[in-house]
């Protein structure tokens, strides 16, 4: 059992906080993202789990096993750096052979673990290359295998693709997530890049200035943000925010904004307890904005384009809605330029309220 | 405003050419992107324009003025580069002011010109703070407004997004699009970024080694690629490809692979010609590829590899005969590792390239 959980945990670094007392269970062989914005704790929560930095307080638990006392070496964690710190002086096998050699295990057994897992990481060429002649994807590859060949329990891996370049990027996160599936541990993984945190983990901690902000699975922190922070830190390109007004008219509920109203009737339960003429934050993905050229509903307000940035399958346009700029996502075949004018509709399905003094979502 | 005209360019640095045989045309008012991978020759294209560089041979006109002999200075191009140089200690306004001050305009006219980009640049209520406490946006703001303001004869942008995080990015690719818009600015921009180049231009010049790979606007470099090298750099995810080989007979077309034969006599006048060998190479989008979690008569069996939740779509890697392809489903329609799906390819949709040069048949 690998399992990893942190009870109450707090970090200061002298008047700043880190960790703002954090809580969570990372599940046995779960690929556990925690995702923020830079400065957010995410990398002292990784450090505090290898042991690296002590807590203030609270307490870490790997399996049933409180660890703040143990040392790093005997946790049974390996950290895999954003940097990846590979030996420039040794080869790739020096490199992966290094944490046996430390642990003086035989130069039999030495090899053949080297070779097992740079047969399953697929670098069994490289290895008696020095690590300057390795591209981005290599060095990530042999940076891992060191941490492999150890068989840890979990495997803590900071930022590992933030050093490539975005087209690296993008086959290395499919590759990383086939091969933490086939290694098959309880991987912790942390990342400022949100297409890479609901893209690769099971579940995602979103945290902001050492607090968690949502733990979820990365379908419900896209779809049902729990505040403002999430909804606008997930997505790309980024949610929509519109101050809103909430009013009860003649037993219907209305959103009304000085373009449009939006008629949330059916949402009323969920927003019950909002009182009349209350401000709320209306909150819509890009891609829950229909745009027609022609009005195809009564629900459906006109705008003119501000600007039409054309991205192949598709096209944001950026459209005035008031004082507000809001992006909406159409099909590419649409044309459109700016002065052009459209027709919005928002689904309503699709709509999040958030309330403008907390930022917490009402629906 | 100036029409630009890059004829035969070639620039040689030691034993390296960085441009080869450059023919390009920006026409007046237009907002053109130099778009390729570190190493394409774009930003010593830009150079040789804003007279940094000289070519080593061709000619580059303004309007029907040769200028490569006219100095730097005498252009009258504005360039903003990627670190923004603006005056920190001096306020918002006299940034923006600087140009015209030395040229001696008027002060009320300074003013008004001023508060009238300020305007346009939406930074009017910053024009007496300091630039240098200005946000990263806000300072490229001023840097760009400073460079418009003395109506220079082409904009010169060289990557000039890209200190900035991805929602700054978003944000100020909107501003400057629409400004181009409304000052009417012959511009060129330098990126490496596809997304950028797409959104921003008019055309897009796709650059590689030093050529001029394509020409096109975006919904042609998109929809339309001339080779396999604009295909797969323009999009994402990118384009896969897979080699197949033509069997053509006297009535009928296909495409051939060891998994699939395709029909394609409808395309039989393009594939019908004796310069081109049979060994061809498929090019489809992941969005024209259709997954089925049951057999279809058209399908191919093939096995999930891995999967990733990009928001509101899939990118499913699938495993086809030793490499992966990328296909995408909405958010709501996914599939397991390991799962057997069938795939068909939206036949319309297809490119197809020669595999010897990588050139468009299709």
């Amino acid at each position: 059992m690998a399992s990893v959980r942190l009870v109450n945990v707090g970090k200061r670094y002298g008047s700043k906080t880190a960790l703002d007392g954090l809580s969570f269970e990372v599940r046995d062989k779960e690929f556990f993202v925690i995702a923020g914005p830079p400065g957010a704790g995410a990398t002292t929560i990784l450090r505090i789990i290898a042991g690296l930095e002590k807590p203030d307080t609270g307490e870490v638990y790997i399996g049933d096993q409180l660890v703040n006392d143990i040392e790093p070496k005997d946790r049974d964690v390996a950290m895999v750096f954003e940097n990846l710190a590979l030996y420039p002086n040794k080869t790739g096998f020096g490199n992966i052979a290094f944490p046996l050699r430390q642990r003086k295990v035989p130069d039999d057994e030495i090899r053949s673990r080297v070779q097992e897992v740079a047969k399953m990481l697929k670098i069994e060429e490289i290895l008696d290359r020095l690590p300057i002649t390795y591209s981005g994807g290599e060095l990530q590859r042999v940076a891992l295998a060191r941490a492999m060949v150890r068989r840890p329990k979990v495997y803590l891996l900071d930022q590992p693709l933030a050093n490539l370049d975005a087209l690296i990027r993008a086959n290395m996160r499919a590759e990383l997530k086939r091969l933490v599936r086939e290694i098959g541990q309880t991987i912790i993984y942390t990342t400022h890049d949100q297409i890479e945190a609901v893209s690769m983990g099971d579940r995602i901690a979103v945290i902001n200035a050492g607090l968690i902000k949502q733990l979820d699975s990365p379908g419900a922190v896209y779809s049902k943000p729990r505040n403002k922070f999430v909804a606008r830190f997930i997505g790309s390109p980024r949610m929509n925010f519109i101050d809103c007004t909430y009013q009860v008219k003649d037993g219907r509920g209305l959103l009304v904004h000085d373009s449009f109203h939006l008629d949330v009737t059916p949402l009323r339960d969920a927003i019950g307890r909002i009182a009349n003429d209350s401000e709320l934050i209306l909150g819509i993905r890009p891609e829950d904005i229909h745009a027609e050229l022609s009005q195809k509903s009564k629900e459906a307000f006109e705008v003119s384009v501000y600007v039409a940035e054309p991205m192949g399958s598709r096209t944001l346009v950026s459209v005035l809605v008031g004082k507000d700029l809001i992006r909406t996502l159409i099909p590419g075949e649409i044309m459109l330029g700016s002065g052009d004018k459209v027709w919005l509709e928002f689904d309503s399905d699709k709509i999040h309220l958030f309330d403008k003094k907390t930022e917490e979502v009402i629906v | 405003m100036t029409r630009v005209t890059i004829k035969g360019l070639t620039k040689v640095f030691g034993k390296t050419l960085a441009v080869d045989d450059l023919n390009l045309e920006v026409k007046d008012k237009e907002f053109v992107s130099l778009l390729g991978p570190s190493g394409c020759g774009k930003t010593t294209t830009l150079n040789c324009i804003s007279g940094l560089e000289q070519p080593t041979t061709g000619d580059i006109y303004f309007d029907d003025k040769r200028i490569n002999d006219v100095p730097s200075k005498d252009r009258a191009i504005g360039l903003v580069f990627q670190s923004y140089a603006i005056f920190g200690y001096m306020t918002v306004f006299d940034n923006l002011a600087f140009g015209l001050k030395i040229r001696n305009v008027p002060q009320d006219e300074i003013k008004k010109q001023v508060e009238q980009m300020a305007d346009f640049l939406g930074i009017r209520d910053l024009l007496q703070q300091r630039a240098g406490r200005l946000s990263l946006t806000n300072m490229q703001k001023t840097a760009i407004g400073r460079t418009l303001l003395v109506k220079p004869n082409v904009l010169l942008l060289d990557e000039p997004l890209s200190n900035l995080d991805a929602e700054a990015r978003a944000v100020m690719r909107v501003e400057l699009k629409r400004l181009q818009k409304e000052v009417e600015q012959t511009t060129i921009f330098v990126t490496h970024d596809q997304l950028e180049a797409m959104a921003l231009s008019d055309r897009v010049a796709v650059m590689n080694l030093g050529r001029l790979q394509g020409y096109d606007t975006p919904d042609g470099v998109y929809n339309h690629p001339t080779n396999r090298f604009v295909a797969n750099f323009i999009g994402s995810p990118s384009m896969n490809f897979i080699d197949c080989s033509l069997k053509l007979d006297d009535e009928r077309a296909f495409l051939v692979h060891e998994r699939f034969s395709m029909d394609v006599t409808s395309l039989r006048d393009y594939l019908n010609k004796s310069n081109l060998g049979s060994e061809l190479v498929l090019g489809i989008r992941p969005e024209h590829i259709t997954i089925s979690r049951q057999p279809t008569k058209q399908g191919i069996a093939v096995t999930v590899y891995v999967t990733e939740l990009l928001g509101f779509e899939n990118i499913i890697y699938l495993q086809f005969n030793g490499t992966l392809l990328r296909a995408l489903t909405p958010a709501a329609v996914s599939f397991d590792v390991n799962d057997r799906v069938w795939l068909e390819f939206h036949k319309e949709k297809i490119h197809i390239f020669d595999r010897k040069n990588g050139e468009v048949i299709v």
